[in-house]
């Protein structure tokens, strides 16, 4: 029912930008040649073919649309990571219900590390759009660099061994079971190092708010790696944490003029729908040669805005 | 699945595909010229090259301040559909840190009042 509502409207809207809008928009080609509403297009294309590499080589569709779209479209970075925030929100609220529903994400690990994270997301949201843009793009660029290093080197472990819950966690009651599906097991998890990892969550809470990434890429080995969570259960709990966090630097960016409907609507309905379709592709595609070409995508994105940052392109 | 599981999940589901078929749904009356805007898409294209601060110099508010002028301007009915979306969060926790206040799970309670206050903070423009 969701889904078809979804569709219909998602067809209505394409097919209004396409047929009404152009009368509207006679005097506004710009300086490229194309109208408002071919971009939005491109865009909404573009982010469709984006959410469905995102899901094919697992890795979240924020992290993706920052760099990408920044170096292909003419629209200043501002937006992009204004949009890119509501893009990684809007996916995180769609799946938190599918994964609290299956027991494998935690409120009770979540609400603490959201706690860190929605403090860091709104300063670092503020501290990104009061910063000179080189200075951004420049730190953009050595962040998906460092991000690239992280995909490629950082371990991960399915079921980390937690001696014993640390004394604050266990006070909090953050332990769980779930079934794991692809063993048939009943894992029992729990957790350690619950202070160093409420620091590490405002860090990247901070991160994710500046360049408005989502922040799945250090969400999971956080929660995976320093706190001993398995890695199902932290994948899961990592989207619970964008559906808060992401709220908190969103408004920020609404606030202050940097979302435009015209550039978010696009990039949300591109990106929804292109996870969806890319999640029944899953089965059928070659995940490990589309996962190298995304670190490619995302190692030359990282380059040019390192480069347009120190101003050599 | 516990009752504070099923309680955040009721929200998620009525806020954020409420905010997401709302924003496709205002979106597509704001482009196709329906309702009179401010700031047409035509006038946001123009901007958007620029920095967020010379957008909003160039277009004033990113929000309306009364409801009625909301609901009768095309840009900010659909900014307004963007913001019930990014405000899927605040009544979760507010239900949930309710829920937990009634069931003296403090500590709890405590952090889902900071996470809303934080929001709140957010959502006020601080």
């Amino acid at each position: 029912m969701q889904k078809t509502i979804f569709l219909g409207i998602l067809l209505l809207l394409l097919f209004s930008v396409g047929v009404f809008a152009e009368g509207i928009s006679e005097n506004s080609v710009l300086p490229e040649g194309m109208p408002w509403w071919g971009w939005s297009l491109l865009l909404f294309v573009f982010c469709f073919v984006l959410g469905i590499t995102a899901i094919v080589a697992g890795v979240g569709g924020g992290i993706l649309y920052v760099p990408i779209v920044s170096a292909v479209f003419p629209f200043h970075l501002d937006f992009v990571r204004g949009s890119g925030l509501l893009v990684a929100l809007a996916g995180a609220i769609s799946a938190a219900p599918r994964l609290l529903g299956s027991g494998m994400a935690s409120l009770r690990l979540a609400l603490p590390m959201a706690l860190a994270g929605s403090i860091g997301s709104l300063i670092g949201a503020h501290v990104g759009l009061a910063l000179p843009s080189h200075i951004v793009e420049i730190s953009l660029g050595a962040v998906i660099l460092f991000i690239v290093a992280l995909m490629l080197l950082a371990k991960r472990a399915e079921y980390p061994v937690v001696a014993a819950a640390s004394p604050l966690s266990f006070r909090l009651g953050i332990s769980g079971t779930y079934l794991d599906g692809a063993t048939g097991d009943t894992v029992h998890w729990k957790i350690h190092r619950l202070i160093p990892g409420f620091f590490l969550f405002f860090v990247i809470g901070f991160m994710a708010g500046m360049f408005g990434l989502g922040a799945g890429w250090a969400n999971v080995p956080a929660l995976n790696l320093l706190l001993g969570a398995p890695l199902k259960v932290s994948v899961a709990t990592s989207i619970l944490i964008i559906a808060i966090n992401g709220s908190a630097a969103s408004w920020v960016y609404l606030n202050q003029g940097a979302v435009i409907p015209v550039i978010a609507v696009p990039s949300v309905a591109g990106m929804m729908l292109g996870t969806r379709i890319g999640a029944k592709m899953l089965t059928r595609s070659r995940p490990t040669a589309i996962r190298w070409v995304v670190i490619g995508f995302l190692i030359l994105a990282g380059l040019r805005s390192l480069l347009a940052g120190l101003g050599v392109i | 699945m516990e009752d504070d599981d099923k309680l955040a999940i009721k929200w998620f589901r009525w806020m954020g595909f409420g905010g997401l078929v709302l924003s496709l749904l205002v979106f597509t009356i704001y482009v196709t010229g329906l309702i009179p805007s401010t700031v047409s898409p035509s006038d946001s294209a123009e901007l958007w090259s620029g920095s967020s601060k010379e957008y909003l110099a160039e277009t004033g508010l990113a929000f309306s301040p009364g409801w009625f002028r909301t609901i009768t301007n095309g840009y900010f009915l659909s900014m307004a559909a963007l913001a019930i979306l990014a405000s899927t969060a605040l009544p979760t926790l507010a239900a949930l840190g309710i829920r937990w206040f009634f069931r003296r799970d403090f500590l709890y309670g405590s952090m889902a009042v900071m996470i809303s206050a934080v929001l709140i903070f957010a959502i006020a423009g601080r």
